[in-house]
């Protein structure tokens, strides 16, 4: 069905090879995951496959790309789109109409499909992906879950062979993804319609057996249907982990001294809905806090909340001792530190160093010591090279690890992080969340060596929360999770705990498999500047 | 402002017809001198608003326009002097501006807003696209209507991102729009332009552009209630032009 023959393409006429002499044969009716890190070449080898690389961009290709009986290269993008279609990670930027049987029906009206016809295979591709029911809503109606389920419906309305999802449950959180992911198995056994998924959380994939492929360096790496060697926990207990803070579950902090974040019955309303509701919190010096719950549950309300940006219908809200409410967003800046989850919104500034100093500068802080951490700090993250460069030419993970950089440079006591990890392989992991324990410790962020040894370091400097969904990356790095949902926190409790009784309350997407709490087997990537 | 779904007679009427209303009736209060004309639309407009069950007052901004129009009324009535005096200081040259000038303001603002709150987006394309507007031109109008408060979400998103990495936004004067201008357009250019080629490429490999025409789903057909208000819209027309023409001749 899919057919590269040796493919290279790299972006621009000079530069580094995106793709490097990729073979691959995908047959009808296979579910593949293409898994790597990020700058792999993931995306890159969708868009070859979908006929969106060569001719439609900038580039240098070697090689072919065959799908059907198509050339990708030779054929218009309409008839490669008959074959194959692809779903983009934001469904947001895949809709052009404004109703979901509008959105449906889009690409066969195109294609002058009868409208009796229309109606048929709207009707069946809705049933095929359980959206019956969202016949006649609205496209902004819709959740996240939702809406990405309206984009694939609206592909495989139009019959093609093959489906492709540029990572589709990037903004899921763990119960949609995995529901997800077994629709898109079921259409594929039930249709016999081929599959390929790009995908980093696999988690939810590889127990629905999918043939794996692994890109790395932008070559395929391996190319096996055995899930188990691609089922590590890469932050497990081992020596190297162990000296890096990772890989040991983190116990709970005591609780003494003044709470960095004290919360008493907080209500945030937006419009008529109410997003939180009667919320009381306190978090300590030392904690790393997880915050973990289904989309629209309030995590991100709640982050927000602390950081004075939206304002509270009832209660109170202290940060480092002093009270939000009445400061304007930008003095509590230099208290608190804020990552938000797309990175693209937090890049302002012309240059990758700039960049690294927007924050220091705006808050007045920048001096000769800044400037010296900033600098190792980039080192470790590998952007020295970048330093140059604007931000909007990094990677996605290169973006992540900048704005983390960025917003701990001024020092702030509290730090909120909102799914800092999505899209990240483990290797930005391990090194993000190094940074963070070294942060979160009082010692210098920026030195890999550092063993926090004076009176003073051994405090802890301040306390993060942090939105993810990512269990793993919980039970090794976090002290305690608090499960919001619904505008409350229904559940609040050190880590092991917490995932005992989410998998009690049958809430098991959010927690890790046993074997992972356990031990766990497999590859083990290391932070950077090791 | 934006559409509020509903079962009344003007969210039924056909939007081609509803379009040619608004047209005509702007045309109408600028075209026509009289001040008690503005004034009328403007009140059927509301009285419409009702029918439709829609609360005038409820429509955003709409306090915002009606002190603009008040003012206007009251600066008219203030200097203008000419006229045969109506109440103190007030002539009749200066109120019947006055009315003409706020009345065409709010007449314009509120037929407007009859027409977006009653007529969904998508219906409105398909009906020009039905009477023979080349869907690309369609589709041009569906897509800005979509992609609007996708930008409006990312520009919040971006002015909050730079608020808490101390840009003083939330400070008065003139700083803050040469922060806001400084910091702001950049990335919301950026993430126009992407979101721009994103859907770009979502609609071509769906086949957008490969036909000269397409078929629709979506039927908008008109109704007996559709020619009647067409029929009334010809004879108002009809009788503006003979009107104009025997105080010509």
């Amino acid at each position: 069905m899919i057919h590269f023959d040796q493919f290279s393409w790299r972006f621009g006429s000079a530069g580094t090879w995106a793709l490097r002499d990729v073979s691959l044969r995908i047959d009808r009716g296979e579910f593949v995951a293409v898994a790597g890190p990020s700058g792999s070449g993931k995306t890159t080898l969708a868009q070859a496959m979908c006929g969106l690389l060569i001719g439609r961009q900038a580039g240098d290709a070697r090689g072919n790309v065959q799908v059907g009986d198509h050339d990708v290269a030779a054929a218009p993008l309409h008839q490669v789109a008959q074959s194959i279609g692809l779903v983009q990670q934001n469904p947001e930027t895949h809709f052009a109409t404004l109703a979901v049987d509008d959105e449906i029906a889009f690409g066969m009206e195109n294609r002058c499909v009868d409208p009796d016809q229309i109606h048929r295979r709207s009707a069946e591709a809705m049933q095929l992906l359980s959206i019956t029911h969202l016949r006649d809503r609205s496209l902004p109606t819709l959740s996240g879950g939702e809406k990405q389920r309206v984009a694939i419906a609206s592909i495989v309305a139009g019959d093609p062979d093959v489906l492709v999802l540029d990572e589709p449950t990037a903004s899921l959180d763990p119960q949609a993804s995995r529901d997800l992911f077994h629709s898109l198995a079921d259409l594929c056994r039930r249709t016999g319609l081929t599959v390929v998924i790009i995908e980093h959380k696999l988690a939810h994939l590889l127990p629905l057996n999918p043939r794996l492929i692994r890109l790395e360096g932008s070559r395929v790496a391996a190319d096996t249907l055995d899930a188990t060697v691609y089922a590590p926990d890469p932050l497990r207990p081992t020596d190297a982990n162990a000296a890096h803070g990772l890989g040991a579950t983190a116990g709970p902090v005591p609780t003494s001294g003044d709470p960095v974040v004290d919360m008493s019955r907080v209500s945030v309303a937006l419009g008529d809905r109410t997003v939180l509701d009667d919320v009381s919190l306190r978090v300590w010096p030392g904690e790393m806090v997880a915050m973990l719950g289904p989309n629209g549950g309030g995590k991100t309300t709640l982050l927000h909340s602390l950081m004075g940006l939206v304002p509270l219908a009832g209660g109170s809200i202290r940060v480092c001792g002093v009270a939000v409410s009445p400061n304007t967003v930008s003095r509590l800046a230099e208290q608190v530190g804020l990552v938000f989850q797309n990175a693209d919104h937090q890049l302002f500034a012309d240059t990758v160093w700039h960049e690294t100093l927007f924050a220091v500068r705006n808050l007045k802080r920048l001096d000769a010591g800044i400037e010296k951490e900033a600098a190792r700090l980039l080192d470790r993250a590998g952007l020295s090279p970048r330093e140059a460069d604007h931000p909007y030419r990094l990677s996605w993970g290169e973006k992540r690890r900048l704005n983390l950089i960025s917003a701990i440079l001024h020092r702030p006591r509290l730090l909120l992080l909102d799914e800092p990890f999505a899209g990240q392989d483990w290797e930005n992991v391990a090194f993000l969340l190094d940074v963070l324990r070294r942060w979160l410790s009082g010692g210098p962020a920026d030195r890999p060596d550092d063993t926090p040894n004076s009176a003073e370091q051994n405090q802890p400097h301040g306390a993060c929360l942090m939105v993810t969904h990512d269990p793993r990356i919980v039970l090794r790095s976090c002290t305690r999770v608090l499960f919001v949902s619904d505008g409350q926190v229904t559940l609040d409790a050190p880590v092991p705990e917490a995932f005992n009784r989410l998998r009690q309350a049958g809430h098991d997407a959010y927690a890790p498999p046993e074997r992972v709490c356990a031990s766990g087997s497999g590859q083990q990537p290391q932070p950077r500047g090791e | 402002m934006k559409y509020q779904p509903g079962q009344s007679t003007m969210h039924r009427l056909h939007p081609a017809v509803k379009l040619a209303w608004l047209l005509w009736c702007t045309v109408a209060v600028f075209v026509f001198s009289a001040p008690t004309l503005p004034v009328i639309a403007a009140g059927c407009a509301v009285a419409l608003l009702w029918w439709s069950g829609v609360a005038p007052w409820r429509i955003p901004g709409i306090q915002a326009w009606l002190t603009l129009g008040i003012g206007i009324l009251f600066i008219q009535v203030a200097f203008i002097r000419q006229g045969d005096p109506v109440v103190g200081p007030v002539t009749s040259a200066g109120l019947a501006a006055g009315l003409r000038a706020a009345g065409r303001l709010l007449a314009v603002i509120l037929m407007s807003a009859l027409f977006v709150i009653t007529t969904e987006p998508f219906s409105l394309a398909c009906a020009l696209m039905g009477i023979g507007l080349p869907y690309r031109w369609g589709f041009a109008l569906v897509t800005a209507l979509r992609l609007a408060p996708v930008f409006q979400v990312e520009a919040h998103h971006v002015y909050r991102a730079q608020l808490v990495r101390g840009v003083a936004y939330d400070t008065t004067g003139p700083r803050r729009w040469w922060l806001l201008l400084r910091h702001l357009c950049l990335p919301l250019l950026v993430s126009a332009l992407r979101t721009a080629h994103a859907l770009s490429l979502s609609m071509e490999g769906r086949a957008f552009g490969l036909h000269r025409r397409r078929t629709y789903l979506r039927q908008v057909a008109a109704g007996r209630r559709d020619v009647v208000a067409g029929g009334l819209l010809v004879l108002s027309i009809g009788l503006a032009v003979w009107y104009v023409w025997t105080r010509a001749t």
